[in-house]
C-alpha cells in the first residue's frame, strides 16, 4: 500500500516538476512515406518545441533513422530533423513507464492497447484512419475493455465514426498541418499529373485506360508519387499540372491538401468517410476540385480537367476554394490545438493521481 | 508592353479567304494578352488594301506592309521580319486564329526560360467542320522523343517530321542569325528551319498550351495547293534537300527537282 501511495506521488511530482515523457507508439514503415507516421512525427516535433518531452517508441529495435545497406530510414524520407527526434524501443528494454507519463497507441494496435492493459502510465489512442480500427480488434471487443478512455483524431467526422463505434469517451480533435515545404510556384507548370492510391494497385488500371480512351494524350507523364522524400515529393508536386487521389478509406486526405497547397487541382473519388475540408453546405460535396463517387469516371475526369488546362480554364473559383479548404491546416493551429490539448491533459491526470491519492491515503490503517 | 510583334503574310483574299482573315485578326484582338505590333505583309492588290486597312485593335499597332514582288510564305514573312523592331516575332496564317492564351503564356516562359529562343504552342488540328483531328507539337512532351522533356533537339528533327512553326514566338536576333525561312526550299522548309535551329544549339520549348488552331487541308490554302502539284519522289526530293541545308546559313540555290 505504502509503495503504491508512493508512486502516486512520485507520479504527481514528476507532471509538477515537468518530469515526465510522452511516447509515441509507431510502426516502422521501412523507409516508406506514411501520412499518418508523418503525422505522429510532427506530433513529437512540435511537442518537444514547446517544451515537452514527447518521443518515439517503436516496437522493434530494428528501425532505421538514416538510410544504409539495409534500407531506407526515417531521415530519407521526412527528413533529418524527424529522425533526430528521441527514439525507444521496447525490444531493447530502453522504456520505464510510470504514472506520470503517457502512452500514445495507433488506432490498429488493438493488440497494444490490451497487452499494455497494467501500464501505470495515461493510455491515448491516436486515431487517424477509420479502416484500421478495426483490423484487429477482436470481436466483441471495445477500446473500453482495455481501459481506454481518451482519443485523439484528425478530424471531426473521424471523431464522429469513433462514437457510434464504441459509445462516449473523450475525443479530441487534432487537426494535421500541411507542411510549409508544399508552395505554389508561378514556374509554368508541365504536363505532368500526379497521381496517389491507396497501395498504389488502382494507379496502373488507371493510366492504362485514361491512354486507351484518350490516345491523343499519350504524351503526358504520370508520376506516381511513391518512394520519395517529403521535400523531393514537393519539388515534384509543383512541376504537375494536374493530380489524382484514389483512396476510399482515407479519414484526412493529406495528399489532395498538399496538392492545394501547392496549386494543382485533385480530380479524385469521395472517401467513404468525407473529411470536413470536402463537406459543402448540407450534404453537398465542396467545389474545390473534380470529384466523383467513381472510380471508373477518373480517366474521363482527367480529360476534361486535363484540355481545361491547357486552354487555361480551370475555374477559378476552384482555385479559390483549394486555398480556402488548406487555410484549416496550418502548422501554428496545430501547434497551437496541440500543445493546448496536452497542458489540459496533463491537468487532468494531476487531479486524477490526487483523487486516487486521497482516497488510498483514506484507506491506510491507523498506528495508534 | 511584351516585346513581341506579330506578323501575318497575306496572299490573296480570294475564295473565302476574306472571311478568314477576319477571323484570325479578330482572335489577335480577343487575346487576353496581346502583341505590341501586328505587321501584315500583303500583296499589291486593291481589295486587299482595303480589307486590311480597315483593322483596329485596341493598344496593338499595326504596320500595313505592301509587297509588290513574290508573294510565297517564306518571302512575305521574311519581309515582315525585317520590319519587326521588338526582341520577339510571332506568325500567324492568315486562315488560321490564335488562342486567346497564347500570348498570356508566351509571356510566363519567357519570365522563366530565358535561354529558349523559340517557343512553340500546341496546335489543334480541326478539319473544315471544326472537328478536332488532332494535336501538333504534342509529341516534344512524351517521354524519351528528346534529350530535355518540351524541347526539341536536333535528334528528335531528324526522326519526327509532323512539326509546325504556325504561333511560334522566336527572338528576332535568333531568327536573323541562322538567316531565317530559306525560300528556295519548298515543302520542308519548315522541317530544314527547325533543324537549323536545334542544330545552332538554340532551345526550343514547346508550351503544353493550346496556343493555336489550324485548319486542315482546307482547300485553297497555299500549302495545300502547292502538296497537290507534287508527288512521293519530289516530297522524298525535299526532305533529303531539308537534311543537306539545314548546316547552311545562307539560303543556298537548289537545284529544282
Amino acid at each position: 500500500m505504502e509503495n503504491k501511495i508512493e508512486n502516486i506521488k512520485n507520479g504527481l511530482e514528476n507532471l509538477k516538476n515537468n518530469n515526465y515523457k510522452i511516447y509515441y507508439f509507431v510502426p516502422d514503415t521501412k523507409g516508406n512515406a506514411i501520412a499518418s507516421v508523418a503525422n505522429t512525427y510532427e506530433h513529437v516535433k512540435i511537442l518537444r518545441e514547446n517544451g515537452i518531452d514527447a518521443c518515439l517508441l517503436h516496437e522493434k529495435n530494428d528501425y532505421l533513422l538514416y538510410g544504409d545497406d539495409k534500407g531506407s530510414g526515417i531521415a530519407d524520407w521526412l527528413g533529418e530533423e524527424y529522425a533526430k527526434l528521441p527514439h525507444y524501443s521496447v525490444e531493447k528494454n530502453e522504456v520505464n513507464v510510470g504514472l506520470g507519463d503517457f502512452v500514445v497507441i495507433p488506432e490498429i494496435f488493438s493488440n497494444v492497447m490490451e497487452s499494455t492493459i497494467n501500464f501505470p502510465a495515461k493510455r491515448i489512442v491516436f486515431a487517424q484512419s477509420y479502416d484500421y480500427i478495426l483490423e484487429i480488434l477482436d470481436f466483441g471487443k471495445s477500446w473500453k475493455d482495455y481501459g481506454i478512455t481518451d482519443v485523439i483524431t484528425t478530424s471531426g467526422s473521424l471523431s464522429n465514426q469513433i462514437k457510434g463505434l464504441f459509445g462516449e469517451l473523450n475525443i479530441h480533435t487534432i487537426p494535421c498541418a500541411i507542411s510549409d515545404k508544399f508552395t505554389k510556384s508561378d514556374i509554368p507548370k508541365k504536363p505532368y499529373i500526379a497521381i496517389h492510391t491507396r497501395g498504389g494497385e488502382k494507379t496502373s488500371r488507371i493510366i492504362k485506360s485514361f491512354f486507351l480512351k484518350y490516345p491523343q494524350f499519350r504524351w503526358i507523364t504520370f508520376r506516381d508519387m511513391k518512394s520519395m522524400s517529403v521535400q523531393e515529393f514537393a519539388d515534384e508536386l509543383k512541376d504537375c499540372c494536374l493530380a489524382v487521389w484514389v483512396d476510399d478509406i482515407s479519414s484526412f486526405g493529406t495528399f489532395p491538401l498538399e496538392c492545394f497547397k501547392t496549386g494543382v487541382p485533385v480530380i479524385g473519388v469521395v472517401p467513404n468517410l468525407v473529411p470536413e475540408w470536402l463537406k459543402g453546405e448540407g450534404d453537398t460535396i465542396k467545389e474545390n476540385g473534380i470529384w466523383t463517387n467513381n472510380v471508373l469516371q477518373i480517366p474521363d475526369l482527367i480529360n476534361i480537367a486535363f484540355k481545361s488546362w491547357m486552354e487555361d480554364n480551370i475555374p477559378e473559383s476552384i482555385y479559390k476554394n483549394m486555398e480556402d479548404s488548406v487555410k484549416l491546416y496550418t502548422p501554428n493551429l496545430m501547434n497551437t490545438v496541440l500543445v493546448s490539448y496536452y497542458k489540459n491533459l496533463i491537468k487532468e491526470r494531476q487531479a486524477e493521481l490526487s483523487s486516487i491519492l486521497i482516497n488510498e491515503e483514506k484507506q491506510q490503517p491507523v498506528v495508534s | 508592353m511584351n516585346n513581341i510583334t506579330l506578323i501575318i503574310p497575306v496572299h490573296s483574299i480570294d475564295n473565302g479567304l476574306d472571311k478568314l482573315l477576319d477571323k484570325a485578326v479578330k482572335s489577335v484582338e480577343d487575346s487576353i494578352v496581346k502583341p505590341d505590333s501586328l505587321i501584315i505583309v500583303h500583296a499589291k492588290n486593291a481589295k486587299i488594301k482595303k480589307q486590311v486597312s480597315g483593322y483596329k485593335i485596341p493598344d496593338v499597332d499595326i504596320k500595313l506592309i505592301e509587297n509588290s514582288g513574290d508573294t510565297s510564305f517564306q518571302v512575305q514573312l521574311n519581309l515582315g521580319v525585317e520590319n519587326v523592331t521588338t526582341t520577339y516575332f510571332s506568325y500567324l496564317a492568315m486562315d488560321d486564329e490564335v488562342s486567346k492564351i497564347w500570348f498570356k503564356n508566351v509571356v510566363n516562359n519567357i519570365k522563366y526560360e530565358q535561354d529558349a529562343a523559340c517557343f512553340l504552342p500546341i496546335n489543334v488540328e480541326t478539319d473544315m467542320n471544326d472537328n478536332f483531328i488532332g494535336f501538333t507539337n504534342e509529341i516534344a512532351w512524351a517521354t524519351g522523343f528528346s534529350d530535355k522533356q518540351g524541347y526539341l533537339d536536333n535528334n528528335a528533327v531528324l526522326n519526327y517530321f509532323n512539326l509546325t512553326f504556325d504561333g511560334m514566338v522566336i527572338k528576332k536576333e535568333v531568327y536573323d542569325e541562322i538567316g531565317g525561312i530559306k525560300s528556295n526550299i519548298k515543302l520542308t522548309f519548315i522541317i530544314e528551319f527547325f533543324l537549323r535551329l536545334t542544330y545552332n544549339d538554340y532551345q526550343v520549348k514547346v508550351i503544353p498550351k493550346i496556343g493555336y488552331k489550324h485548319t486542315n487541308q482546307r482547300e485553297g490554302s497555299l500549302f495545300v495547293e502547292y502538296k497537290k502539284t507534287i508527288g512521293g519522289e519530289e516530297s522524298q526530293f525535299w526532305l533529303k534537300t531539308a537534311k543537306k541545308e539545314y548546316f547552311f546559313t545562307e539560303d543556298r540555290e537548289i537545284t529544282a527537282y
